[in-house]
């Protein structure tokens, strides 16, 4: 268990789940990378909204 | 054969099937009828109270897109035997794994912080100060893992959803009128007879909170420790399609029962609020009726949502993360599980109300942001032949999910719009 402490705070541990989750192992037809594109567009937008709604709301503005 | 040797077989047959059905269910009703969370039923009660019965039918729609996503998620975890984060990780690599992972664990906590406002609200109905609330919780989960057995669990946890069906008694006892429900609300219609931007706000509440992304974490995890095996997909199906039914049932239920007694002049934003009217100005077992049901709902939610990041973690840690698996051969997933529950419980304790006001906003905002991922994530995944192997979608499932997650990531886009920047509700 405390082995298990150690690697988690010098990130051992997250180093080694990115390097045997390095690759995703699906097999991705052209359509499904539009979507993932288009997935992260989504993502990036609506994490926008909330950085921008935060931003209203920690700087007293009343949008 | 003779007829009473066909009678005789048949009834074995059906009695062995139904055997096969009992062993097999739990996960995907367990899923249905914990999604009638507190959120939930805060939601259904002021969707009664503002709108009467206009949107029984929303509530019917339900039903085939909460299956298909659930049926979905199920059917990966049996064929994967991996959890949903898991899946994502190894499926998309750890990029995505990382997301999925922060926003499940994200959503999860801000949920519980939510069930814990729920079963607090509710218990000081009676009485019972909000310390005391969060103390028994954190209590009565502990107790419900410390057996090591995922069964023993899991029947403690359909005992808690047999409680959840309160609300049907209490919508009967409060004699709405069958015709008038019959119809204004089984056709489709918007009140008053055009879309306004607080009708298009419940409509995407009643949507977001029917169908939810620790659902799926849950459901997968939950089918993966149990051990579904393949031959039993059938029978989860049946499972996930009854509970389908159920959750909707409840949820017209609650809004039949607001709808009749509140609706139109008592507007609720809570349904500690409207037990607390009904109980003071209408009757005062369907107001108790309506907390303790508030109070099981939370429950239950706690129950699944605590459930589903713990296990989560476990699979992308490499933990071992079984609940039948005792606490020291698995301290992590307790430990996380005992985390998320105190500190949520915490939060409910020492936060300000505008604080947790807050958090009851961004709780849904985070969970339809997340929620097309986890729909284009399950889709995809369920596409690859070498993951799905025979159980890969049909163009039919393809065609149906496909418009399930259109119409979800449109409406989740619009709502977290209008939630985030109401001044650009149309009036």
């Amino acid at each position: 268990m405390l082995n298990f402490v150690e690697k988690l705070f010098n990130f051992e541990k997250f180093r080694e789940i990115n390097s045997h989750f390095r690759t995703g192992s699906v097999k991705l037809s052209l359509s499904a990378r539009v979507i993932l594109v288009l997935l992260k567009l989504y993502l990036f937008v609506m994490v926008g909204l909330l950085v921008v709604k935060f931003y209203y709301i920690f700087s007293g503005g009343n949008l | 054969m003779k007829l009473s040797a066909r009678i005789y077989y048949n009834i074995r047959k059906m009695l062995k099937m139904m055997r096969i059905f009992f062993m097999v269910v739990g996960p995907g009703l367990l899923v249905m009828v914990a999604d009638n969370d507190a959120g939930g039923i805060t939601t259904y009660a002021a969707t009664g109270a503002k709108f009467k019965y206009a949107f029984i039918w929303v509530l019917i729609l339900l039903v085939p897109i909460t299956y298909f996503v659930q049926e979905m998620t199920m059917r990966l975890g049996v064929v994967s035997k991996r959890g949903f984060a898991e899946a994502v990780f190894d499926g998309f690599g750890a990029g995505w794994g990382w997301f999925t992972l922060t926003a499940m664990m994200l959503s999860c906590w801000l949920t519980l912080v939510t069930e814990f406002i729920g079963i607090a609200s509710a218990l000081k109905i009676f009485g019972v100060p909000a310390w005391v609330s969060v103390a028994i919780v954190c209590m009565v989960m502990f107790a419900m893992v410390a057996s090591g057995s995922y069964w023993t669990w899991e029947k403690i946890a359909l005992l808690f959803c047999i409680v959840n069906f309160i609300y049907v008694p209490a919508a009967i006892m409060a004699r709405p009128s069958v015709h008038e429900m019959l119809s204004t609300g089984l056709i489709p219609n918007l009140p008053g007879g055009r879309l306004t931007g607080g009708i298009l706000l419940f409509i995407m509440a009643n949507i977001g909170t029917t169908v939810c992304p620790w659902m799926i974490f849950f459901q997968q995890s939950a089918v993966v420790d149990k051990g579904v095996p393949e031959r039993d997909i059938k029978w989860s199906r049946l499972e996930t399609f009854i509970g389908a039914v159920l959750t909707s049932t409840v949820a017209i239920f609650i809004v039949v029962l607001t709808g009749k007694l509140l609706f139109p002049h008592t507007p609720v934003d809570s349904a500690d609020t409207a037990a607390r009217w009904i109980m003071l100005h209408n009757n005062r077992t369907i107001g108790v009726c309506l907390a303790v049901g508030l109070m099981n709902a939370g429950l239950l939610g706690t129950i699944c949502i605590s459930l589903a990041s713990s296990w989560s973690f476990g699979e992308v840690f490499g933990w071992a993360h079984s609940l039948n698996k005792k606490v020291r051969e698995a301290p992590w997933f307790y430990m996380l599980y005992a985390l998320m529950l105190i500190s949520a419980g915490a939060m409910v304790l020492l936060s300000k109300p505008g604080t947790l006001i807050l958090i009851v906003l961004f709780v849904q905002v985070v969970a339809t942001t997340l929620m097309p991922a986890c729909m284009v994530f399950l889709m995809i995944l369920l596409n690859d032949k070498r993951i799905a192997g025979k159980w890969v979608n049909r163009p039919i499932d393809n065609y149906v999910n496909g418009v399930n997650a259109v119409v979800l990531i449109a409406l989740s886009t619009a709502y977290n719009v209008l939630v985030l920047f109401p001044a650009l509700l149309p009036k």
